[in-house]
């Protein structure tokens, strides 16, 4: 499967539409085979989804992202884990180990990070749920 | 103790404030945040706080051109920036904000702070009037909508003339100016002209312009809208309903790029895209001769053909959705939806007036609501009176119920058919003549 991170720097980029770059990564069998990261500087929305279109790309992991995206994502078949804030590299642990959802925090372990990890904030659509620890 | 009493009152004076205000320091970790920031942005003071800011104000230009990082930077204040920001539930939110630094007693910097105001309402009306619509004001999930938008930027980058089809109200300029936007004519004029609006010689001299002495009253040179367009787009709407004279001149910019004024001598240049569109088949329009068939087929270069409403109903909801909130900002109301009943209406509707006419139930529904929620009672009447009629079979009575159901199923056919004996008796398979006896059996 092929997964793809819009990226800030090592960040996940806060917004969704606005990142200079884009992570893209396959994966096999849980392990990462093999990964790039691709410019998206200067590409208007229809062209971002033209491409992770041709891409073939299966799930994004990103920050905020808007309905309107949001929307386009799902009818290329492709489906979207939002709300993500902190490191990449976090992300796609997490994201292997299958515990990344919606709102998550990932920062790396120790230090002044460790009390940020875990969920970021309730998404709306969450809200009334058992919050998640 | 004086420092704690000297925080709340200054908490107590920025949540007072009707501009959403918050501070980071040096690190970009919000330090405060207060109760404007917090209705504008959805994330409340304790999950804003010790985060940093890109994450929770995520603005259009947090990665490119982060107005704070600027003025820690320079040191210089930015006043009224517009930007657009993305609030918790994913919808975006036009402010302009303003960035100073702060400083400590000693003037050391120790962070920045940020006031942004919600343009929403501004926002809305602006783009009432000036209707520029963007490519997000497409709201569709239909395949066939889908399928256009994906080949939209192809369609701008290409610089081809393009003929956009779709019955009224279907939104033919909102994929118009999308085609512009992602042009690289954007950043040059966009002009739109109505075709069907203008008698004809009033069309001409506001498509070419024309000189002074052209007719009595041209006392002076004036610029046609091809002109205005220079450089960028024109978009001619409702193409269909030019006469053939003023055809004949649109081709020749087509096919030589260059027209001339009313009453001018020189030829202009024209570097102009031209995107046309009508509510009418032109094919047809070629076969009955009413237009021309090589202006045809100079437009027909790329075609884009929108569905009507009824054809994309699973798009009826979001549509809702979206002319409720524009609707809440600019009638200033917090109307939340629409009841099940009215949903399962709306969804049953054909909507002959396509997204225009949803829109305007929306609208009307909006001055009779005074709750939170829409309801059947709150749509037209006209509206519910035709759906429930179409809907309700003849009350049979008990002494004659097939001749009742006979009448009502004559007297319906009459009038979908305007009163057209013929017409109605071929849909009916029966024999005029019996039509006519049972009319007068009827008393129809």
């Amino acid at each position: 499967m092929k997964v793809a991170m819009p990226l800030f720097g090592n960040w996940i980029s806060p917004r969704f539409g606005f990142s200079p770059e884009m992570w893209i990564l396959t994966i096999e069998k849980g392990e990462v085979v093999s990964q790039e990261r691709i410019s998206m500087d200067g590409l208007a929305l229809p062209q971002w989804f033209n491409r992770l279109s041709s891409l073939g790309v299966d799930t994004v992991i990103c920050g905020g992202i808007d309905g309107f995206c949001h929307r386009q994502l799902e009818n290329l078949g492709i489906s979207v884990i939002p709300e993500i804030a902190g490191e990449a590299n976090e992300a796609l642990s997490l994201f292997l180990d299958g515990k990344l959802q919606p709102g998550f925090r990932a920062y790396k372990r120790g230090g002044r990070e460790r009390k940020r990890k875990g969920m970021f904030f309730r998404p709306p659509w969450m809200e009334g749920e058992r919050k998640n620890s | 103790m004086r420092a704690d009493k000297g925080a709340s009152f200054f908490n107590i004076i920025l949540d007072s404030v009707a501009d959403g205000v918050f501070t980071i320091n040096d690190q970009d970790e919000i330090t405060s945040f207060n109760r404007a920031a917090e209705e504008i942005t959805g994330f409340s003071r304790d999950e804003a706080i010790g985060q940093y800011c890109f994450n929770i104000f995520r603005a259009s230009i947090c990665q490119t051109h982060c107005a704070l990082r600027q003025t820690l930077k320079t040191g210089k204040a930015i006043i009224n920036l517009p930007v657009n920001i993305l609030n918790k539930r994913g919808k975006e939110i036009p402010v302009s904000i303003s960035t100073s630094v702060l400083k400590n007693e000693k003037g050391e910097v120790i962070g920045a702070v940020e006031t942004f105001r919600d343009l929403s309402v501004v926002e809305e009306l602006k783009k009432e009037i000036s209707r520029q619509y963007s490519l997000e004001d497409i709201v569709s999930k239909n395949h066939q909508i889908q399928e256009i938008f994906h080949i939209l930027p192809d369609i701008a980058e290409s610089d081809s003339t393009v003929l956009i089809q779709g019955p009224s109200g279907s939104g033919k300029e909102l994929f118009a100016r999308a085609i512009h936007n992602l042009s690289h004519r954007k950043s040059h004029p966009y002009v739109k002209v109505n075709c069907g609006a203008l008698p004809d010689t009033l069309l001409e001299s506001e498509l070419f312009g024309y000189v002074k002495g052209a007719f009595t009253d041209a006392r002076r040179d004036k610029p046609g809208r091809f002109t205005l367009a220079e450089g960028g787009a024109i978009f001619l709407d409702e193409i269909g309903d030019m006469s053939p004279a003023l055809q004949v001149k649109i081709l020749r910019v087509l096919q030589e790029r260059e027209y001339e004024p009313l009453g001018g001598t020189t030829p202009m240049k024209a570097n102009v895209r031209i995107i046309t569109a009508t509510n009418r088949n032109l094919s047809d329009l070629v076969k009955t001769g009413s237009f021309r068939e090589d202006l045809f087929y100079r437009l027909n270069v790329v075609k884009i053909e929108l569905p009507p409403l009824s054809k994309r109903r699973e798009d009826i909801p979001l549509l809702m959705e979206n002319f409720i909130h524009k609707f809440n900002l600019k009638k200033e109301k917090d109307i939340v939806g629409v009841s099940d009943a009215t949903m399962e209406f709306l969804m049953r509707y054909d909507f002959p007036g396509n997204v225009r006419e949803l829109e305007n139930i929306i609208e009307h529904a909006f001055v009779l609501c005074k709750d939170k929620i829409i309801e059947v009672k709150h749509l037209p009447p006209e509206l519910i009176r035709g759906l429930r009629e179409r809907e309700i079979p003849p009350k049979p009575t008990m002494s004659h119920p097939l001749k009742n159901a006979e009448a009502e199923l004559i007297r319906r056919t009459l009038e979908k058919r305007h009163g057209n004996r013929m017409a109605t008796a071929r849909e009916l398979r029966i024999n005029r003549s019996t039509l006519w006896r049972k009319i007068k059996k009827y008393g129809l």
